[in-house]
């Protein structure tokens, strides 16, 4: 019973050591990955601007490259009403105080 | 008081807090939380913003998102009151108020769909609350450029060391970067080089300290926070970030390895002097009327002092950034928010406190254990016979003292005491490196911050004035306003005469600025906290005495910072240099009728609720 314990106790230890060796190594992108994203967002609203009204290429090749963007649609969709909420995601991202 | 009596009393308090009030009370009684109800992470999984981490991979993650300078120079500043009365705080507001916070905003936003605090006040309070909270954090962010700039500089005129490092950091970071996002070695491979480089950096720094004026490393900063703010991210920002993190922990892991080394030794600190300090240590100046008045009562002017130690409004954002996004389960929370702010607290306690507390007295410490340490200080400039207790340092310099002083003693244990005084040296050198790099990350980031705050928060003029709205959202402006108020007030070294000391002694602005800093972030904290307590109220319909538990802490916290502003507003702004009047003093004012009107909004929700 003991030794199960001591057992669990120690793999809880490891697991949260490897947890944050994993955490470090996750830093080393992350604020790059904030940057991906913008960009990103910038580009879907480059090409898919016409559908919205937004006059940046030809409304036909939007239209064409609707079915290769179908996984980045859903991302934008998913993003667009967090559009004005993203202080706390860049704020998470950038390091302490 | 032994180091193992203090060591083992915060431990055991953390423990029971966890598991008690924050598994118990938090997370089974007020939150409700459970393992069924689907996160966002997996509710909205797109693979890139919402996705499920392993528990362990996001505590790390929010660790190093919310751990900086901040938990170290409040505490530093509040030894004045003995070393209990600042450790009490740190543990109390810990427990009941700063991981309370940060779990209920984590919370919050994940039952919201990871949406932040600021939308969630909306939500629960109208539109104005989100605008409130912008200038809010826009108004604190100027005043951590303007702290946090002076304290750099000062690090770095008193540790020149420090600055040598800070400086071949730079190159380090860079390289590292062009390792791994130009060249293709892996992470583990260019992290390993880049650390051997650190290491040799610092051999070489400690060897050739770079000497240059306070005012100097002002405007160095200032330029610096400009142009790294603007820089593409993966230039300098990424990599240094990411090297930090590492810093970041061997600093954690040798405060704990300090306080076990040394636990057997006694704290030549006193545990209590007064609950009245003079008003020099909440930003008046020394020797001024203001600053011999006896008006820094500890309650209510603490939360003026300890800021992110025990408590931070900033970490309610970012809890609901990311982090809200990527919980696997809500019994994660628990540990990602709860637990990271008592870690961060416990680096208060264990690396700041406490080492203070045992260099408290100078002379009393080295009979006790036979450590050369007047002669070691001798060689960083400081002369025990002038300056016979730590309290007669500047708050940063106090803790890296400390901080050197414990280390020594801890290592000389294993490699000798013939070697106190390197292990001194080196120490302290490392202490105030690691607090400057800590500020330096702050820097652009904050600057990067304060630009995006600045720019939604005049997103209402877009529709009346696009012409007046394109101006001052240029980024360029935007960054420009911010780093150059920050600057400026930043800029001032003041020497006074301290006829009781009879000596001149020097003024750092960040003595002047911490206050109305840490002033403006608890206030923010005391809001994000009456957001979440009107949220538990009014949508988790929580009710009778479990509803205090979160009410409570919040409502006290809130008449504690507003009454330490309004005494700060009455007893020392008035008897600044006109500077900080106009600056500080205009934002803090700013910020109490800001609170207000938050208040009143607070209260309407709670009436609507009822």
């Amino acid at each position: 019973m003991v030794f199960k314990s001591l057992y669990l106790i120690l793999r809880e230890f490891f697991n949260f050591i490897r947890g944050i060796d994993q955490a470090l190594i996750e830093e080393s992108v992350s604020a790059l990955q904030l940057e991906y994203v913008e960009l990103e967002v910038a580009f879907l609203t480059l090409v898919l601007g016409p559908l919205v009204g937004v006059k940046t290429v030809p409304t036909l090749l939007t239209l064409e490259l609707l079915e290769p963007l179908r996984d980045e649609v859903r991302i934008l969709a998913s993003r667009a009403p967090r559009g004005r909420d993203v202080l706390a995601d860049l704020m998470s991202s950038l390091g302490g105080t | 008081m032994y180091v193992l009596v203090i060591l083992l009393i915060v431990l055991a308090i953390y423990v029971i807090a966890y598991t008690y009030y924050g598994r118990g009370i938090l997370e089974r009684r007020v939150v409700k939380a459970s393992p069924d109800r689907l996160t966002p992470a997996w509710e909205k999984f797109d693979g890139i913003d919402y996705v499920p981490a392993n528990k362990y991979v996001l505590y790390g993650h929010h660790f190093a998102s919310i751990a900086g300078a901040g938990p170290i120079i409040g505490p530093a500043i509040a030894m004045v009151y003995g070393w209990a009365l600042p450790l009490i705080w740190v543990l109390f507001g810990n427990i009941f108020i700063g991981a309370v916070h940060d779990y209920l905003s984590i919370m919050a936003s994940v039952r919201h769909g990871g949406i932040s605090i600021m939308s969630i006040s909306e939500n629960v309070m109208g539109r104005k609350a989100k605008y409130i909270f912008l200038a809010y954090v826009w108004i604190a962010l100027i005043l951590v450029l303007a702290a946090f700039i002076s304290v750099a500089a000062s690090i770095f005129v008193t540790v020149p060391q420090a600055a040598t490092l800070s400086v071949l950091f730079m190159p380090i970071a860079l390289l590292f970067g062009l390792l791994v996002y130009r060249t293709g070695i892996s992470v583990r491979m260019a992290t390993l080089i880049a650390l051997i480089l650190l290491v040799l950096a610092f051999i070489y720094a400690l060897r050739t300290p770079l000497h240059l004026t306070y005012e100097a490393w002002v405007v160095i900063l200032a330029v610096y926070g400009f142009i790294a703010a603007a820089l593409p991210v993966w230039y300098l920002l990424q990599p240094r970030d990411y090297v930090n993190a590492y810093l970041l922990w061997a600093f954690v892991a040798f405060a704990v390895l300090g306080a076990l080394l040394t636990a057997g030794y006694a704290l030549t600190g006193p545990a209590y002097t007064s609950f009245k300090a003079p008003g020099a240590v909440i930003g008046a100046i020394p020797g001024t009327a203001a600053g011999k008045a006896m008006v820094a009562y500890f309650w209510p002017a603490v939360p003026l002092i300890i800021a992110c130690g025990a408590l931070s409004g900033f970490h309610s954002i970012v809890g609901s950034g990311t982090t809200s996004k990527q919980l696997s389960s809500e019994l994660d929370a628990l540990l990602v928010g709860y637990g990271a702010m008592l870690t961060e607290g416990a680096v208060s306690s264990l690396a700041v406190i406490l080492p203070i507390a045992l260099a408290w007295s100078f002379t009393s410490l080295e009979a006790a254990t036979g450590a050369p340490i007047s002669s070691a200080l001798s060689k960083v400039g400081i002369d025990v016979a002038k300056t016979p207790t730590i309290l007669g340092l500047p708050a940063a310099e106090r803790f890296y003292t400390g901080y050197g002083i414990m280390q020594a003693l801890a290592w000389s244990k294993i490699l000798g005491m013939g070697n106190f005084e390197t292990l001194f040296t080196t120490f302290r050198t490392f202490a105030a490196f690691a607090l400057s790099a800590f500020v330096l990350t702050t820097l652009d980031t904050a600057n990067r911050l304060a630009r995006f705050a600045w720019s939604e928060f005049f997103d209402w003029l877009k529709p009346i004035d696009e012409t007046a709205y394109r101006f001052l959202t240029n980024r360029w402006v935007a960054s420009m306003v911010a780093i150059a108020i920050g600057a400026i007030l930043a800029y001032p070294q003041i020497s006074v005469y301290v006829p009781e000391l009879e000596r001149h002694i020097t003024v750092y602005a960040y003595a002047i600025v911490w206050p109305a800093f840490a002033g403006t972030n608890q206030l923010l904290a005391a809001l994000a906290l009456l957001t979440s307590a009107l949220w538990v109220y009014a949508v988790l319909k929580v009710r009778g005495w479990i509803s205090l538990v979160i009410m409570a802490p919040a409502l006290f916290l809130w008449i504690t910072v507003t009454a330490a502003l309004i005494l700060w507003l009455v007893a020392i702004a008035p008897g600044l240099p006109l500077l900080y009047k106009l600056g500080a003093g205009t934002m803090v004012a700013i910020t109490l009728i800001l609170d207000i009107l938050l208040i009143a909004l607070f209260v309407y929700g709670l009436r609507r609720a009822s």
